[in-house]
């Protein structure tokens, strides 16, 4: 036997005391189509949305392909990690140093004029590791207003500061606020606490980001992103948008990988703003200071033309209806897949109505295209069948029939009988969260515990019996 | 160094209480309503500003004597605590239950709005200068609130040692009141037929109407108590801090319910926590870092909390519902 | 039915808003209201001048639209960006540092500051459920004017940063602009059409936006993130794209105002309030709408400049003569009047008064049906 598409290892899914799923194994096959029956409450959505994502399991694995549903841990994600703690690092650093006073030394300490970058950022180094250099040059002692904000000097010795202090106070009018000596920290202290505010900010930072990491590891969105596509037992569609709007959104993904860089449809969106990007140079090159009354004239016009481009630009893309003309080269190619999406499953003459206009029938039909339009390898199908007409059924069928046939995997959770035993290549029944049996529809027919457990008294071969509609919804999440 | 931290210790522990009792509100109607009552820190406000009046009208001092004094605060306090309740009652039913069904961003910024009308209606109250509310000028001046209890510092008389600690009776007032409260709110919740009520609405409103549950009765009850809440907080506020101003709604409102929050919002216990916590992070950080940053201080604690335990300190994780 | 290429309801759509960018583009050169107010009432008015923080004031309502109105996220703190964006622009400006970039170079740099900071902000925290990033953004509001407050060796705190230069502009162009009004006129007329102009790149973009492939993401996310997510798409980074465009945009938003200013405030103005009257605009005049969000801050800063002061001076003369008691002052009643103007917008019309049609439907979708 190949390897299996999806395989669910031992899953136990648990809500407070409920057990809803409790060590359940299941393996499809790539190119089957596959069902999980079971009464109500026997925990079938509850599986659907362990393997989507939507719960964390309890224990247990799922693997798709042979690999663990959740993301790995790359090299990425670790670098993701400690960008994230340097970041975090530096921030509370700079918080720690005092982050205005390092302003004031670095920035302030020069007249705007004599400003060089290389200075500040040398300034700012020696600052922040309080290297002792600085110790001559700030002095130890200082005489700073009463909130120690303004250094107004610095003395080597505090009976030197104490000097300055009386004459700093002299000159100051008495209304004035307060001034004191204040002993500047040891720069060995200062260091220390730095050293420490970096490493607590970097392990947050990191711990930070593991810990988010951890908690999506498996969402919706990665298991989607694997090939797994879903519809939902109550319809969830996006009813106030158009049918064809419905599978654009789930073609999503794959839009914008269809025209490359190099395209000639993607000439104009480069040249624009080149063309921009060159007169602003150009601008910036003629505004010297002191320029002279020809530069003045090139200013003028090279600003102008900046101006009339931007606009000219904008009116394009507003003519065009689209920012860039790849985007609408994708998003025609794009609305043809759509559409024959639409018409496989029957929908294509309803490509502009809301969904939520829809039939019941027409509803679930979509959502099937929805979830094909992701491009899945593995379509889950909830209740596909519920409240269709037989008509609607006979049909649903085929079309899933079909769906397998374009080498897409089904697996699907269906209370209508003739549905699960017409099409199914293996069946898993589950009964209060367990799996009690597994096989071929005609193992499942005979299975005596099935028969037991499941359709009670009533023959399995004429059985429709099972209730299609289900008011109460799935008890495991009463 | 031990005098500071234990000076920070009752500081905190009284401010925390403050909080915790201003939390609950928001936390029992986010429990029930999933919906943040931004008006319910302006309920605490008006309810400073009518035991101030109070305080007034009955000549209320210092040089009252004991025994007519407690009769007195407790005869404000249960008016403030009626006043409240009634009001946050009223609002509920006024303003927000006929949006129960509507989506979530209608009740919210109906709050904000209620929220903006008090804040007036206390402006109107308390002010006394020609302010320009909100966009530049004048604000309203904090009215001082009397220092109507005893002085004494019962330090050194409680441990028999001298120590520069002080420990006012008002201290001691906030943090009994505050337990005995927040215990006869528990015993409530856990142990009577309104409190199961409550539980059951919390968990799920539609099952509980269809196991015969009034749930606009019990949303009614939860804002009457919790609007309570405020009232008896609001009196305890005043006697501790000594000044009210019209916006102190929207300031200790953003700390409760980050304190609510901080604790696992919806749940009782985890907003006692959370005013606690939030309390001593506050102390701490006034004595340690400094007063002007105390706001992000307790940001920080907040984004670092919810970033290991999304749910808070003791929430647990809702699912969605599929 | 979808518009195919967005050509036909693009055209319709411009029809109403091209003879409104005509008038505005006239306008500073042709003030017939002026004119017409000051023959009637004898008073001198400039309209002109109310428009510039009409335009900024929009702008900012349309930041905050990307957040709360198309990704749905709750945020109350968008006063920080704003501010953050000025304080930017303040500090890369003014003579006494010696960035000295000029208004252009802040233009760029400001949404780069602010956009940063929102990155920053919601990588850890949109996840979390929508309600804690209310108070998430409340907390930060709060933090960043206190911060911005603190920080008084760079903000210069309460005073402010200023004097903030006025926008070069090539000398002839400026002399044609200002006419005869001279140079304060000219002043006045580049932050005009510098404001304008914003305005109408940003609403260009949005309403691209709303039509392509991002705007579509938008809706699904708003309509069901959950089913969104079982599609493929990511709603932590939709949102974070969101929240840090709002974010840019805000505080491309405040580069304007500080330098219509020409001072970066103090930073007490950036505050809750601040950020509530910018959600008032978009609720009065439509959540997710960007006509709506126009109107909203046409009409909050027309209540606030003009008709405020007006009713006050009614109000005084009605009682007979200047009273000092609080309640005699019109201003004073403004946070009730928008706070009833908000609950009755969300009794009987939450949508607004000039809703997108999608939101419209949206809106009584969830009303009528279950939760």
């Amino acid at each position: 036997m190949s390897r299996p598409l999806l395989e669910v290892r031992q899953l136990t899914l648990r809500f407070g005391g409920l057990t809803a799923v409790s060590d359940v194994d299941l393996a499809v096959q790539p190119g089957q189509i596959a069902a999980v029956i079971g009464p109500n409450g026997a925990g079938k959505t509850s599986l659907f949305n362990a393997i989507t994502g939507i719960y964390e399991p309890t224990s247990g694995d799922v693997l798709i392909d042979g690999l663990d549903a959740r993301e790995p841990l790359t090299r990425r994600t670790l670098a993701s990690f400690a960008g994230s703690g340097l970041l975090l690092g530096v921030l509370v650093l700079l918080a720690a140093a005092n982050v205005d006073t390092l302003w004031a030394a670095v920035v302030k300490q020069q007249a705007p004029t004599a400003f060089s970058y290389a200075q500040a950022a040398d300034d700012a180094l020696t600052f922040l590791l309080a290297a002792p250099r600085l110790e001559p040059k700030l002095g130890r002692f200082r005489v700073v207003t009463f909130d120690g904000t303004v250094v107004l000097a610095t003395e080597k010795t505090r009976e030197a500061g104490l000097v300055r202090l009386g004459e700093v106070r002299a000159q100051l009018p008495a209304s004035a606020h307060p001034v004191w000596v204040q002993a500047r920290a040891s720069a060995a202290a200062a260091r220390t606490l730095r050293v420490v505010a970096f490493l607590v900010g970097l392990a947050l930072g990191a711990a930070g980001a593991h810990a988010v990491w951890r908690r999506t590891r498996r969402t919706p969105t990665t298991v989607a992103r694997r090939g797994v596509a879903r519809t939902f037992q109550n319809i969830r569609l996006f009813h106030n948008m158009t049918v064809l709007e419905n599978v654009l959104v789930a073609m999503d993904r794959h839009l914008g990988h269809r025209v490359p860089w190099t395209h000639a449809s993607r000439l104009p969106d480069l040249l624009a703003p080149a063309a921009l990007l060159a007169v602003a140079i150009g601008l910036v090159a003629c505004l010297r200071p002191g320029m002279g009354g020809a530069e003045s004239g090139v200013a003028t016009g090279l600003f102008c033309s900046l101006g009339a481009g931007i606009f000219g630009w904008l009116w394009r893309i507003g003519r065009r209806g689209s920012f860039s003309a790849a985007a609408l080269v994708n998003e025609a190619v794009a609305r043809t897949e759509a559409l024959e999406l639409l018409r496989f499953v029957g929908l294509d003459t309803k490509a502009g109505a809301l969904s939520k206009n829809l039939a019941y029938g027409e509803q679930r039909r979509l959502e099937i295209a929805r979830a094909l339009a992701t491009r899945p390898k593995l379509l889950l199908l909830d209740e596909p069948a519920a409240g269709m007409n037989p008509s609607e059924t006979v049909s649903l069928m085929a079309l899933i029939r079909q769906i397998r046939d374009t080498g897409v995997t089904v697996l699907l959770i269906e209370h209508h009988m003739r549905v699960v035993m017409g099409i199914s290549d293996r069946i898993t029944v589950l009964v209060y969260g367990k799996r009690i049996a597994e096989g071929t529809p005609d193992e499942i027919r005979a299975n005596p515990a099935v028969i037991e457990a499941y359709l009670g008294a009533e023959d399995a071969s004429t059985a429709d019996a099972a209730p299609t509609a289900d008011p109460a919804g799935e008890p495991a999440h009463a | 160094m031990f005098d500071t931290i234990a000076q920070q210790l009752i500081i905190g522990l009284t401010n925390g209480m403050v909080f915790a009792l201003v939390a609950l509100g928001y936390t029992m109607v986010y429990g029930i309503l999933e919906f943040i009552n931004f008006a319910h820190g302006d309920v605490f406000m008006l309810a400073a500003f009518l035991a101030l009046t109070l305080v007034g009208a009955l000549d209320v001092t210092q040089q009252t004597p004991p025994g007519t004094l407690a009769a007195l605060l407790l005869g404000i306090v249960v008016a403030c605590a009626l006043f409240a309740g009634g009001l946050n009652y009223a609002i509920d039913r006024v303003v927000y239950r006929p949006l129960r069904r509507a989506p979530k961003l209608a009740p919210l910024v109906s709050a904000i709005g209620v929220s903006f009308i008090l804040q007036n209606v206390g402006l109107f109250w308390g002010g006394s200068a020609m302010a320009v509310f909100g966009g530049g000028g004048q604000a309203a001046a904090p009215k001082a609130f009397p220092d109507i209890l005893p002085q004494t510092n019962l330090a050194a008389s409680l441990f028999g040692v001298e120590t520069k600690l002080t420990l006012l009776p008002k201290d001691l007032l906030v943090m009994g009141a505050s337990v005995v409260i927040m215990a006869a709110l528990y015993g409530l919740v856990r142990h009577t037929k309104l409190g199961k009520a409550m539980r059951a609405t919390a968990q799920d409103p539609n099952a509980a109407r269809l196991m015969g549950i009034d749930v606009d009765k019990v949303v009614g009850a939860t804002f009457l108590i919790g609007g309570a809440l405020a009232g008896v907080a609001a009196v305890v506020y005043s006697l501790y801090i000594n000044t009210i101003h019209y916006q102190m709604g929207y300031q200790n409102g953003l700390y409760a319910f980050t304190a609510a929050v901080v604790g696992g919002i919806g749940n009782i216990p985890g907003a006692v926590l959370g005013g606690l916590v939030l309390g001593l992070v506050r102390a701490f950080s006034d004595q340690f870092i400094g007063a002007q940053w105390q706001p992000a201080v307790l940001f920080g604690i907040l984004i670092v909390i919810l970033v290991f335990r999304p749910a808070g300190l003791l929430g647990s994780t809702a699912r969605e519902k599929v | 039915m979808a518009p195919a290429g967005g050509t036909l309801p693009w055209r319709r759509w411009l029809r109403f808003e091209t003879i409104a960018l005509a008038i505005l583009l006239a306008y500073p050169f042709l003030p017939v209201l002026d004119w017409g107010i000051e023959a009637a009432t004898g008073q001198a008015v400039r309209i002109d001048r109310q428009l510039v923080n009409v335009f900024i004031f929009g702008l900012l309502a349309l930041a905050l639209n990307v957040q709360v109105g198309y990704a749905g996220l709750l945020q109350l703190g968008v006063a920080a960006f704003f501010a953050i964006g000025a304080m930017t622009t303040g500090v890369v400006t003014v003579e006494k540092y010696p960035f000295q970039v000029g208004l252009w170079g802040a233009l760029l740099l400001a949404p780069v500051a602010a956009g940063a900071a929102g990155l920053l902000l919601g990588a850890p925290t949109l996840r979390l459920r929508g309600d804690y990033l209310a108070i998430v953004t409340l907390g930060f509001g709060e933090v960043m004017r206190v911060v911005l407050l603190n920080l008084e060796n760079i903000t210069d705190g309460p005073r402010g940063l200023n004097p903030i230069p006025e926008p070069w502009l090539p000398p002839a162009l400026r002399e044609q602009l200002g006419g005869a009004g001279g140079a304060s006129e000219g002043q006045l007329r580049t932050m005009y059409y510098l404001a304008l102009g914003c305005l109408v790149a940003a609403v260009v973009c949005f309403r691209l936006l709303e039509q392509s492939r991002a705007g579509r993401r938008f809706v699904a996310l708003r309509e069901d993130a959950l089913a969104a997510a079982c599609m493929g798409l990511d709603p932590a980074r939709i949102k974070l794209a969101a929240f840090a465009g709002g974010a840019a945009l805000a505080g491309a938003a405040g580069c304007l105002y500080a330098t219509n200013l020409t001072t970066t405030a103090e930073p007490n103005t950036y505050d809750f309030n601040y950020s509530i009257m910018v959600l008032c605009c978009l609720i009065i005049g439509g959540l997710g709408s960007l006509r709506g969000a126009l109107l909203g801050a046409l009409l909050l800063l027309g209540f606030d400049n003009v008709a405020s002061p007006l009713l006050t001076r009614l109000v005084q003369q009605a009682i007979g003569g200047e009273s000092s008691h609080v309640m005699a002052s019109f201003s004073n009643w403004r946070w009730i009047v928008f706070g009833v103007a908000l609950v009755l917008m969300m009794r009987w019309r939450p949508e607004g008064l000039w809703p997108s049609s999608r939101v419209r439907e949206e809106l009584h979708e969830s009303s009528g049906g279950p939760a």
